[in-house]
């Protein structure tokens, strides 16, 4: 039997081809969870994408997924925002945890289409990372946000209190996060470029 | 010299912010009245009621001659950095029927170069008339008066020598001189044609007969004689006022006028060598009325885009309250040139953006929507953080990231937290708070909850 060529290096290397359980390279960013980034295709968030973190409530721990990626973008001059967040940043708990918090843009609104525009503005304006707050987020609002973060080259975050993870989601990469017995517990629910159902546990 | 003269046919029409060629300006002395800018198939200086028979459907409109000037005098605030000195005059004439002419003049013998020749300047001028849909005729001439005389006649290839300027005079009809009615018809009465032929008979009895004035205007236009006129600076405050042709309720037919006033803004800003940190609009409705729209920004800058941009996102913010007049739009605040420092590696490129971008939020949401946390030095975590992004010393003590705008009375006692810390402070100040804070969990949440000396349990925070 004749032995089956490689396929090229070129043809491996792009994200769009699909391997099985195999890891196409992606441009991602680090998430600071060691045991989260080895389940990530390309190690991390990725880059110039939308990103969708689905929580049960507040205090789940799920800024504490994103902190380490926004310090480390802060201490790189970069740009923050948080829009619509649903309860108060707190200065001296985000200070604690290292972040430049004169990076950081917060916007108030007053309903999900403000919200969404602000988001869109603020990422085409090339944040380092927008966080956006909004539990019923359409698909093309999602689609929108996933244009403005290629063009502006940021890192989008949606932020979604649902009870049910299964909605459909455009995102790139999609992570559930509960916490179980005292401890933050990650699920990637959907990510590009490789298997999702997979789950880690993170410190927060 | 070198004067580039623009010749606005349409001006009585764009002062009232009027766009439609059905729409035309008249004038009116006594019972007579005229168009004084062309419509569809109707010259100006027709009389209205020939006009109307002619193209029924001209919506007339009176000239409101305080708009013209304040427009002109915008446009001319627009052509000073194109060089200096810069004039303007509305020509206006006894005779019902004639049409009165607004020019503008700026000398650009100086300033061709730095634009690249007058061709690369004439085209960055058309472009910035067009911004702003202004129609103008352009001509270049040595002299004041001969490139208003060409503007007049529909514009022409620029003229720069005084012998070229003689030739090409010689050939035009003695009509085009801004002249009383009666003058030209005596003129023609005796026979001239050209002004070739009128510059030819002797001086002194072309003086006797027509009078020294007219001698000596027609040496201003050959060259021969000096053009004194007072010189356009822009003052030291910009306050532009916008006639609307009517009452305007909603917000879009304002865009328009916006537009101009806003890259009138600009060119006045660029003329003086200031930038711009505060603007305020107002609208002017009925009984002396107004509303007021203060617009703030987050850098000085020079920018027409922005301002307008804000002043958009302002407007669309809040409903108007009441029909709109007219609009005045003031420079509040200004502040020194400053040469924009590019950094020599790309990263800061998008700084612009960024701070035009939440400027547009600022605008839109309200300035208190938008703000930067940082920590602030006292005990009570309420006031242990400010919204101005200016940082102070943060407690060693843990503290969530979340904080509950109130604290929320929990219905039972949670697991008791591991460590207590007592928060007593604020009797000097009327908020007095004595609390027992500490982490636990609470409904799969890692909470920040305090007790109070009743025993009563209070969540105020989250590790989000």
């Amino acid at each position: 039997m004749r032995a089956r060529a490689p396929l090229p290096d070129a043809l491996l290397r792009d994200a769009r081809l699909w391997r099985g359980n195999g890891q196409a390279p992606l441009r991602a960013e680090p998430t600071g969870h060691a045991a989260l980034d080895a389940l990530l295709p390309g190690g991390g968030w990725p880059c110039a994408a939308l990103s969708e973190i689905v929580y049960p409530a507040p205090g789940a721990g799920e800024l504490q997924l994103a902190m380490p990626l926004l310090v480390r973008l802060a201490r790189a001059e970069q740009a923050l925002a948080m829009v619509a967040p649903p309860h108060l940043p707190y200065a001296p708990g985000l200070v604690q945890q290292g972040l430049a918090t004169q990076r950081l843009l917060v916007v108030d609104t007053r309903d999900e289409a403000d919200a969404l525009w602000a988001a869109e503005e603020l990422l085409r304006a090339r944040a380092g990372a927008v966080l956006l707050w909004q539990d019923a987020i359409a698909p093309t609002a999602q689609r929108r946000l996933q244009l403005a973060a290629e063009h502006g080259g940021g890192f989008a975050l949606v932020y979604r209190c649902v009870a049910r993870r299964d909605t459909a989601s455009v995102a790139a990469l999609r992570l559930g996060i509960e916490r179980v017995a005292g401890s933050a517990r990650v699920e990637v629910l959907k990510c590009r470029g490789a298997r999702p159902d997979r789950a880690c546990a993170i410190a927060a | 010299m070198l004067w580039l003269c623009l010749h606005l046919p349409r001006l009585p029409a764009e002062a009232l912010g009027l766009r439609d060629p059905f729409d035309v300006v008249t004038e009116q002395r006594g019972a007579s009245r005229w168009l004084i800018t062309a419509g569809p198939n109707v010259a100006a200086g027709t009389p209205l009621g020939t006009a109307l028979s002619l193209q029924p459907l001209l919506r007339p409109q009176p000239r409101h001659a305080r708009a013209e000037r304040a427009a002109l005098l915008g446009l001319a605030y627009r052509l000073y950095h194109y060089g200096s000195p810069v004039h303007l005059e509305i020509r206006e004439f006894a005779e019902t029927g004639r049409v009165p002419q607004a020019l503008l003049w700026v000398e650009i013998a100086a300033s061709l170069r730095l634009f690249g020749g007058y061709d690369a300047l004439r085209e960055r001028l058309c472009a910035e008339l067009a911004e702003t849909g202004q129609h103008a005729q352009l001509s270049v001439a040595p002299t004041r008066a001969a490139a208003a005389l060409l503007a007049g006649l529909g514009g022409a290839a620029p003229i720069r020598g005084l012998d070229a300027l003689e030739r090409r005079l010689a050939a035009l009809p003695v009509t085009a001189l801004p002249w009383p009615g009666a003058q030209l018809e005596a003129l023609h009465g005796v026979g001239l044609r050209r002004l070739g032929e009128l510059r030819a008979l002797p001086r002194a009895a072309f003086a006797r007969r027509f009078g020294a004035g007219r001698l000596l205007e027609l040496d201003r236009l050959y060259g021969q004689a000096a053009e004194p006129a007072e010189a356009i600076v822009p003052p030291p405050r910009f306050r532009r006022r916008f006639e609307l042709a009517g009452e305007i309720e909603q917000v879009e037919p304002l865009l328009f006028p916006l537009r101009r006033l806003a890259y009138e803004l600009q060119a006045w800003l660029r003329a003086r060598d200031v930038t711009l940190r505060e603007v305020r609009l107002e609208a002017l409705h009925a009984q002396r009325r107004r509303t007021r729209f203060t617009l703030r920004f987050l850098d000085a800058h020079r920018d027409g885009a922005r301002i307008l941009g804000g002043l958009q996102e302002r407007l669309a913010r809040e409903p108007l309250p009441a029909a709109v007049r007219a609009l005045e739009l003031q420079a509040t605040e200004l502040a020194d040139a400053c040469v924009v420092q590019t950094d020599l590696f790309a990263r800061s490129d998008g700084q612009g953006e960024w701070t035009a971008a939440v400027e547009r939020i600022a605008a839109r949401l309200g300035a208190p929507a938008v703000w930067t946390p940082a920590p602030q030095a006292d005990h009570r975590p309420e006031r242990a953080w400010r919204s101005d992004g200016a940082g102070e010393a943060v407690t060693p003590r843990q503290r969530p990231l979340w904080l509950l705008q109130r604290p929320l009375p929990l219905p039972a006692m949670p697991a008791p937290p591991a460590a207590i810390e007592r928060i007593e402070s604020g009797w000097w100040d009327g908020d007095d708070q004595r609390r027992d804070y500490g982490v636990t969990e609470w409904q799969g949440q890692r909470a920040w909850v305090f007790r109070t000396p009743d025993g009563r349990w209070f969540l105020h925070g989250l590790w989000g």
